[in-house]
């Protein structure tokens, strides 16, 4: 078959008959981007007001669950609490406190009297459902870009009702750095994207080309 | 530009429509040494009728409604489940925006296989929307970026992560490289492709700085079973073959107030989805209190994709 007849056919059909743009299709820019960056990259940044109010969403893990829950069930409230640094032997032995590499103790997090809370900002109580309100105690400005939506994640929705990842659902309390894992598959060789570039050694080809050897 | 409405010239559509579906593809197929042999589709009248159609943004109301019910039917039969296909226009108010963090990004490409799946994209071979490359820690520089990437685990030591997608740039180059207007920008900035409408020429493709947009080189196949049949007319129904497809931030989910799939998988939350116009948005809180950057900013293309550091 006559391929390249039916390439030059197209080429010519381009060519008998001018191009046409129906005149009410919107192809400029809205100019809005440009604001934005413009304001984005010159505004000091003012102090961000109260976040909008958002919910948390539900965890499976955690909170309530485990061995140890209710935590009154041992420490009663106006028990002694022992605030020394030290290695626990009693119970909490399989508990590595890896967090903050010996510069912080459980009480920093734990509530020394509501021993089914969390410490908050200002020694208030803060229930285990709340974590973000405790970490905010050291992590403050983490904390106001958790609550602004861009540390952590909105679940769902990008307009409405709030709901966010609790701090849980990416750290772990007690060693909270997040571990490496594998990559998901690769992508498969298309003819449309650049080539896999291959580390070898360059071929005699290659030299030429770069200048090298001739 | 005047307000007249040019005459349509349908000797030059019908026929690149009936030649492209060979000649275009026939440049595509000689380059990438397949044959042309391959069975063709089963014609089906949605096909016929998208000879002779007007261009989208004219139709009218009762004509896109028609032609959505047409393709329904179609993909319906096709895929062997029941699919749904819709136009949500673009909300009022609302220009959408990406911003990615740089530092939370760890390169496990969870978007990537999301973005597959939510777009209906081929599997034969494997098309992806989204590609991310793997560049030196410290600076920002794209020669040397690899994207096929194979650790055993990531992040790698030394390296950083940089997702790249359609950017839907707000002046878009590949939009002024289409001869028939198959590709716009929609009012809530995303820019569009009008599959039954592309003729496959790829001039989008070369236009593109960032490399974002995708040849079909046949129809892509999706395994029975697995098609999202939750599908947008201007985004993930399933595709005709010989055409240039891209990311359209999920118009289909995002018109109905809903995350794109990508920000959904990420699971490190590096990924901020919202309304550029919004001021009280997360996408305006990180560019308004973020160090953000814009790829290729010099070319003035004005991409709605940042990234930011803390
Ligand atoms: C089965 C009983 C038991 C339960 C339930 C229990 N603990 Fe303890 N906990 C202990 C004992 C015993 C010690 C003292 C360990 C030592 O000194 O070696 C201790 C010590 C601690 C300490 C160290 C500071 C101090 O007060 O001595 C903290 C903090 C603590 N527990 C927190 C918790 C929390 C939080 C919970 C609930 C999630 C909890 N515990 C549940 C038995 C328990
Ligand atoms: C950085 C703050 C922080 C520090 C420091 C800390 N914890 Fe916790 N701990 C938490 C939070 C938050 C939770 C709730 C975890 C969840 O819901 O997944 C928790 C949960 C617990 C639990 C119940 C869950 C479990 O792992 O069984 C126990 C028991 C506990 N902590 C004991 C301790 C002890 C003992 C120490 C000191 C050695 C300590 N914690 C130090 C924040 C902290
Ligand atoms: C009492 C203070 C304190 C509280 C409360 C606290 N942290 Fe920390 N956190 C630290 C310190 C100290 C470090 C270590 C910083 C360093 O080494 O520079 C740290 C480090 C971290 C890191 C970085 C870990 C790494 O190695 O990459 C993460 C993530 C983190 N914290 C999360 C949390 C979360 C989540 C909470 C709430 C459950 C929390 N923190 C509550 C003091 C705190
Ligand atoms: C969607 C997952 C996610 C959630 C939710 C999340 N983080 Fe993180 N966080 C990350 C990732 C990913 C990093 C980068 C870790 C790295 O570089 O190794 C990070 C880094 C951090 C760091 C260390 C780096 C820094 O920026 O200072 C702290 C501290 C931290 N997070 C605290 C928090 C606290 C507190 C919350 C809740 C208020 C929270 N995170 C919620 C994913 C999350």
């Amino acid at each position: 078959m006559a391929r390249g007849a039916e390439i030059v056919a197209v080429v010519l059909l381009l060519g008998a008959c001018e191009p046409t743009r129906p005149a009410e299709l919107p192809k400029q820019a809205t100019g809005d981007v440009r604001r934005i960056s413009t304001v984005a990259s010159t505004a000091a940044p003012a102090p961000p007001p109260r976040a909008p109010d958002f919910t948390l969403a539900p965890r499976d893990a955690g909170v309530g669950a485990g061995e140890y829950h209710p935590c009154t069930e041992c420490h009663e409230a106006g028990d002694e609490v022992d605030r020394r640094p030290r290695v626990l032997e009693d119970d909490h032995d399989d508990l590595k406190l890896v967090h903050g590499t010996g510069k912080i103790w459980c009480l920093d997090c734990h509530h020394p009297e509501e021993r089914d809370a969390l410490l908050g900002a200002r020694g208030e109580a803060v229930p285990f459902a709340q974590p973000h309100r405790a970490c905010g105690r050291c992590h403050a400005g983490v904390a106001r870009d958790f609550a602004f939506g861009v540390h952590g994640r909105r679940e769902g929705n990008w307009r409405g009702e709030r709901v966010l990842l609790s701090c849980l659902a990416c750290h772990r309390a007690h060693d909270p750095a997040i571990a490496p894992r594998r990559p998901a598959s690769g992508p498969t060789p298309r003819a449309d994207l650049p080539q896999p570039v291959h580390h070898h050694e360059p071929t005699r080809l290659h030299r030429a080309i770069e200048g090298g050897e001739r | 530009m005047s307000a007249r409405r040019e005459p349509p010239c349908p000797s030059r559509r019908v026929a690149l429509k009936v030649l492209g579906a060979g000649a275009a593809t026939a440049a595509g197929s000689l380059l990438a040494g397949r044959s042309l042999a391959e069975p063709a589709e089963p014609t089906e009248s949605a096909g016929f009728w998208s000879f002779f159609r007007t261009h989208y943004k004219e139709m009218t109301r009762g004509e896109v409604d028609a032609m959505l019910a047409r393709l329904e039917r179609k993909y319906s039969r096709r895929h062997k489940q029941p699919v749904k296909v819709v136009n949500t226009p673009a909300p009022d108010g609302v220009l959408f925006g990406f911003a990615l963090s740089l530092e939370r990004c760890k390169g496990y490409r969870d978007c990537v296989h999301a973005c597959v799946k939510e777009n209906n994209l081929g599997r034969n071979p494997e098309m992806q929307y989204i590609r991310v490359l793997e560049i030196d820690r410290g600076e920002v520089k794209l020669a040397g970026a690899v994207h096929e990437y194979d650790h055993p685990t990531v992040p790698a030591e030394g390296k950083a992560y940089l997702p790249v997608q359609c950017f839907q740039c707000d002046d878009p180059p590949c939009v002024d490289a289409c001869p028939i207007d198959a590709t716009w920008m929609e009012p809530d900035g995303i820019v569009v492709v009008d599959y039954d409408h592309c003729i496959g020429c790829r001039y989008c493709m070369t236009a593109c700085p960032y490399w974002a947009r995708r040849f079909n080189w046949t129809t892509p196949s999706v395994p029975v079973g697995e098609l999202n049949p939750d599908t947008h007319y201007l985004g993930n129904r399933p595709r005709p073959g010989g055409v240039v497809e891209k990311c359209s931030y999920c118009i289909q989910r995002t018109r109905q107030g809903r995350q794109p799939a990508c920000q959904e998988a990420c699971p490190t939350g590096a990924r901020v989805f919202g309304n550029l116009l919004d001021p009280d948005s997360e996408i305006r809180y990180v560019l308004e209190h973020k160090t953000v950057f814009r790829l290729k900013e010099e070319l003035s293309t004005e991409p709605k994709f940042w990234y930011f550091t803390d």
